[in-house]
């Protein structure tokens, strides 16, 4: 009898720690699976300021306060290297939202990237967004400096030629020193 | 007359074959001193940039001021040399040879500063390999290599005469490796007339040459800053501010190697206290002209106080740097203008004084250049303060006891003084005496050499 007894509550205190795991579990799963979703305007000129805004939401639908938001542009870098371009970073407010500006210096379309890294209670997640990007005209310089017409470092090029061809002259009379004929 | 020209070749040859026990013992000591900096940057080397004062804020120090300050003084045989060559000043005669000497040594040991600022000499062929036109320290590599290399030219072509005189005239106990060394610099030369036609050719050429070479050096030396967007750097009077510190720097420095000179190899005949007081009287000029370029430097800034230009200001001038700026104001302009001005101190005893500290305050002055730009906080951050370790001091040290051993070796292997040059002239000077006494109606200025000469003298 004493040992049925003990065998019931062996087998309820068992039942009773994997209910409350899978309970817990259960729990942490809805909240442990985040939603971003980045908003942008489809279109915009080039020079203004775009508004982009990000919502973060756990698994059940419910804003993340304070969670740090990475927003990113897809770029390329040198014709070889290409990536994700850090372009700045928010955190979300009492809804869940991050808002960032950013002015874009190209014309065309643009990939924006929106991306919650996670903490020790929520999961990473991310959204991407495309802007068109509408001008005529770049305000990104491909080439630092002025463009003078005819200046350039060929004229450095030149000058330098110039100088050590001379030395090359005034080596050649220093040579017409050393084989020069003797006075008759 | 053969006996002034004969006494003039045993005393300017005399110090190549006779050696004395100072100069022994002046030699080992800077070669001591030398020796040290060597181990300093040895330690350098091993321990990487760590082992200096400079950090992320400050990172130019001792080094850069003292590239800036080397390539400054360099600008002596320049100016003594060729501008004066080319106005044809006589008195400059005897004393080029000197100022070509300083110019090739302080480019020598000038020039290897940014490479030991960098703290890997291993990765100086990348400026090459991978610099890019539009860099400054490109710019610099060009024009002092092109500089150096104009000036070592420049400083051989009239050694030539002078060398083939040691060949002829050295006795025959000189060593054999001597002697073959006069054979060879001497490039066979007799004196014909087509080697002189050859050889004036190619001096007037250089004489010319080098002068806007020197200047452009200068100029690019000031880019590396003035290219640089930083508060005490944005300035477009940095080029001609740095060239007339330069010769300022390099006209004190002649004065200081030429009496040192003189008095131990008793030149005093031929270097009189007419060459230093013509120089005394252009180092007043450059103290004018220094003045004139620092009121500009800080009235400008001053006026406008833009945030970063104020805060360099007031360390400079009421600040931590203050000191350094005000022994620069008083040593550097106030007391040499006093020594220069007043005819009683106006004297080789007082020139050189006053060389000594227009020298060290140029010295500062290149440091105020550098670090005080650096200091200008471009972000919120704490005060830093850049102290120089005993690895730089070292280093520096050494750097000043190489160029003098560079000039004291130079002196036991050429003669000191132009003697060709100072024998035309006194030629010229007794025929021109000569012609006064048979016809004192006439006057024909320079004699028959001046017609082969580049520029007479």
């Amino acid at each position: 009898m004493r040992t049925r007894l003990f065998i019931l509550v062996i087998v309820a205190a068992l039942l009773a720690v994997v209910g409350s795991v899978g309970l817990a579990l259960a729990d942490d799963g809805g909240s442990f699976n985040t939603k971003l979703s980045l908003a942008v305007p489809s279109s915009t000129p080039l020079g203004q300021s775009v508004r982009l805004e990000a919502r973060l939401q756990d698994g059940s639908g419910n804003p993340i306060k304070q969670g740090t938001i990475v927003f990113y542009i897809s770029t390329g870098f040198l014709s070889g290297t290409s990536g994700l371009m850090p372009i700045g970073s928010a955190a979300t407010n009492d809804l869940g939202v991050a808002v960032l500006e950013h002015e874009p210096r190209q014309n065309g379309q643009i990939e924006v990237v929106a991306r919650f890294l996670g903490d020790a209670r929520h999961g990473p997640s991310q959204d991407v967004a495309k802007i068109s990007i509408v001008g005529n005209h770049q305000l990104y310089e491909a080439e630092a400096g002025i463009h003078v017409p005819f200046v350039g470092k060929w004229i450095l090029v030149l000058v330098l030629g110039f100088i050590w061809g001379t030395y090359l002259f005034v080596v050649s009379r220093v040579l017409k020193i050393a084989t020069a004929p003797p006075e008759k | 007359m053969n006996e002034a020209l004969e006494r003039l070749e045993r005393t300017v040859l005399h110090p190549l074959t006779h050696t004395t026990m100072t100069y022994r013992i002046v030699v080992l000591a800077l070669a001591a001193v030398a020796g040290w900096g060597l181990y300093a940057f040895s330690i350098q080397m091993r321990n990487g940039l760590v082992v200096t004062g400079m950090r992320d804020y400050i990172l130019w120090g001792l080094y850069i001021s003292n590239f800036v300050f080397f390539i400054g003084i360099s600008h002596a045989g320049t100016l003594i040399s060729a501008i004066l060559r080319v106005t044809k000043a006589e008195w400059r005669v005897s004393i080029t040879r000197m100022a070509e000497f300083i110019t090739v040594v302080a480019l020598t040991v000038g020039g290897v500063f940014p490479i030991i600022d960098m703290g890997r000499p291993d990765r100086v062929p990348s400026i090459l390999w991978f610099g890019r036109f539009q860099s400054p320290i490109v710019w610099d590599i060009l024009a002092i290599s092109t500089y150096l290399t104009g000036s070592a030219i420049y400083l051989f072509l009239p050694l030539i005469e002078d060398l083939a005189i040691c060949r002829d005239k050295l006795p025959k106990t000189l060593s054999p490796w001597r002697r073959l060394f006069y054979r060879v610099l001497s490039v066979g030369w007799r004196g014909t007339d087509s080697q002189k036609k050859s050889l004036f050719t190619a001096m007037g050429i250089m004489a010319i040459l080098i002068i806007p070479i020197a200047v452009s050096v200068h100029t690019v030396v000031s880019f590396i800053f003035a290219m640089t967007l930083r508060s005490g750097w944005n300035s477009t009077v940095y080029g001609i501010y740095f060239v007339a510190g330069a010769i300022f720097s390099g006209i004190a420095t002649i004065i200081i190697v030429m009496a040192i000179l003189r008095r131990a190899f008793h030149l005093e005949e031929y270097i009189t206290s007419k060459q230093f007081v013509y120089l005394g009287y252009m180092l007043g000029a450059f103290v004018l002209i220094m003045a004139y370029f620092n009121l500009l430097e800080f009235l400008v800034p001053g006026y406008k106080n833009e945030e970063g230009e104020g805060f360099l200001l007031q360390s400079m001038l009421a600040g931590k740097y203050a000191w350094m700026y005000w022994a620069y104001i008083v040593a550097g302009l106030g007391i040499p203008a006093f020594i220069i001005l007043n005819p009683r101190t106006r004297n080789v005893k007082g020139l050189v004084i006053a060389s000594i500290l227009v020298n060290i305050a140029m010295w500062l002055e290149r440091f105020l250049v550098v670090v005080p730009a650096l200091d200008v906080p471009l972000l919120p951050r704490e005060a830093v303060t850049y102290v120089p370790t005993w690895v730089e001091w070292s280093i520096i040290a050494g750097a000043f006891a190489e160029f003098s051993l560079i000039i004291a070796v130079f002196a036991k292997l050429f003669p000191v003084i132009s003697i060709w040059e100072v024998k035309e002239q006194m030629e010229q000077k007794e025929h021109v005496a000569a012609e006064a006494e048979t016809s004192p109606a006439t006057t024909h200025g320079f004699g028959e050499r001046a017609k082969t000469s580049p520029f007479g003298t």
